[in-house]
């Protein structure tokens, strides 16, 4: 099997097994040998599931042979967070306490989904302590490294998923975004990543943090596979108690539409300062190769970004309190410290964020009678150096893991569809993301920008080398 | 009275978001961090740990500190919207 058939597309894989060019079997051994090759430099997986996803592979062949239609992800590998439940492991959720947890005795939904879809799991990822990351590190299990620059963070707290795919051992991977926790690192690693509308995809067997806001995702290297993962996994769940009934929104056969006949703008004000110059100047290249010339303004967003960083310390608080009680030392303390501090805050300030919510959606529902699609830096700056605490923006120094999201905060306030698109300046080894920001339950605009990004050069995700 | 649907929150855009931020207050903080002469975070993580059943222990002390004070900073931040009497959490549970 040509080891090129891993740099590419879920979907190159799946048109390869589905056409016996390439049995998943032999996939699935490449991949594992990829794995065990490259994850000592990338800190990216923490479990590998080998004989399960063998035993998928088979199965897989074994129908095409008795003639079968396969799915649209036949043999395609991917790979999850480590708070998503997988039969038989402990969901650590990257924690040292969970780890003495009862192995999860079923899978996390969107794992069966992917499954039913034909992709093979290949194992759990690393991930920043109960996600109250942005950096990637992880106390426990060592950080997740860039595999564009193994110095630099990935980003987290998705950071095992951005560093899997970057690194070329998977084409898909899942994380969870909270604040930024998709969009970061895929910023940093230079990955397409979908963070869904807050409801879209069922939660359900994977270990919460903030359930106001906690989405799940995809990352991949094309928006194709963005696209095609997404539709895969979409439905209603009853497990989610958060989980709309909007219908079902197919994507796949949409994104190759690209940009033509929508309304572009680039979202000035709050989004627009605050950062280094390539976040900026990101945008704007994002922006003139679609033509995008307005910008127009979100008021209250650096509200809304303080809004949801107080819910978030305050339902995180609340969610670790009896563990902080009787096993604080047990944490990585970057996270203890936090939740420490969440528990103290008043009960008023939550409330009042949650109010600020509705408030803010309102005024974003009004903005997107104007625009289809906004754009935004995915981060302030490229991936800081790994270990790096603080860093300097705007001539104020600042905690590095409490402020990489000042732009993905106020977005994922409101549950607003975003696909990161990755970009690169000549001469950088680091990318830079570009958030492209849909109105509600419109992830296809999305994917359709990202898609025409991606087709004119602008956005590529491609895998390091290592 | 509570306005029952979202699209019926603002009846008309002179009363949008915009209009509801004390934008000059929003300024001060931000050259401020927010910081009140009255809040001191100290007192309060000393008075909240037995409340919360947390030790501050002498390790933890300083990071929960300056967790206080970001956000004692971002809720002055949010406290500059004025909020409708009748306005509703986002969370709105459906039995």
């Amino acid at each position: 099997m040509s080891e090129g058939l891993l740099d590419g597309s879920a979907e190159t894989i799946a048109a390869a097994v589905r056409a016996g060019e390439v049995c998943a079997r032999a996939v699935i051994e490449a991949t594992l040998a990829r794995i065990a090759e490259r994850n000592g430099k990338l800190g990216a997986f923490t479990d590998i599931t080998a004989a399960r996803a063998l035993a998928r592979a088979e199965a897989l062949d074994a129908a095409r042979a008795r003639g079968e239609t396969l799915g649209p992800l036949a043999g395609a590998p991917f790979a999850v967070k480590n708070l998503f439940d997988v039969k038989g492991l402990s969901t650590r959720a990257g924690s040292r306490i969970n780890r003495e947890r009862a192995p999860a005795d079923d899978d996390a939904t969107l794992v069966k989904r992917l499954e039913a879809a034909g992709a093979i799991l290949v194992g759990a990822l690393n991930m920043g302590e109960y996600a109250y990351d942005f950096t990637g590190e992880n106390a426990h299990d060592g950080p997740a490294r860039n595999p564009h620059d193994l110095g630099h963070m990935t980003g987290g707290s998705s950071g095992g998923s951005g560093a899997a795919v970057a690194g070329g051992l998977t084409p898909i991977a899942l994380g969870s975004d909270t604040n930024g926790s998709i969009r970061v690192p895929a910023s940093f690693c230079g990955l397409f990543g979908l963070k869904p509308t807050y409801g879209r995809l069922s939660r359900a067997g994977t270990f919460p943090f903030v359930a106001s806001l906690d989405h799940l995702g995809p990352f991949a290297r094309s928006a194709g596979d963005l696209a095609a993962s997404f539709d895969a996994m979409q439905g209603a769940d009853s497990g989610d108690a958060a989980q709309s009934p909007m219908p079902v929104l197919p994507t796949r056969g949409l994104v190759e539409q690209g940009a033509k006949g929508l309304r572009i703008a680039k979202l000035g004000g709050y989004f627009a300062r605050g950062g280094e110059p390539a976040a900026f100047e990101a945008v704007e290249r994002v922006a003139k190769a679609l033509k995008a010339e307005r910008t127009v303004e979100l008021p209250g967003a650096e509200i809304a970004r303080a809004a949801a960083y107080l819910i978030t310390m305050t339902e995180g608080a609340a969610l670790h309190l009896d563990r902080l009680r009787e096993r604080a030392d047990d944490y990585d303390p970057d996270v203890r410290d936090r939740l420490i501090a969440g528990a103290m805050l008043p009960g008023v300030w939550s409330v009042r964020a949650q109010k600020y919510r509705r408030l803010f959606r309102d005024e974003a529902l009004e903005l997107f009678g104007q625009v289809d699609v906004l754009l935004a830096p995915a981060t302030p700056c490229r991936a800081p150096v790994s270990g790096q605490k603080t860093f300097v923006l705007d001539g104020k120094e600042m905690l590095v893991r409490a402020h990489i999201g000042l732009f993905t905060q106020p977005i994922s306030f409101i549950g607003l569809p975003v696909v990161a698109a990755p970009v690169w300046s000549a001469g950088e080894t680091l990318p830079i993301g570009v958030q492209v920001i849909a109105p509600a339950w419109r992830e296809d605009l999305a994917l359709r920008v990202a898609r025409q990004l991606e087709r004119e050069g602008v956005a590529r995700a491609p895998v390091a080398r290592l | 009275m509570r306005s029952g649907s979202l699209g019926r929150a603002f009846p008309n855009r002179k009363d949008g978001l915009a209009s509801r931020i004390d934008w000059t207050r929003l300024q001060e903080i931000c050259l401020t961090k927010g910081m009140s002469k009255a809040f001191d975070p100290a007192a309060v993580a000393e008075a909240m740990a037995p409340l919360i059943g947390v030790e501050l222990t002498t390790e933890r002390r300083d990071a929960v500190l300056t967790h206080l004070a970001i956000a004692a900073d971002l809720a002055a931040r949010l406290a500059t919207v004025s909020l409708d009497d009748a306005a509703e959490p986002a969370p709105v549970f459906t039995p």
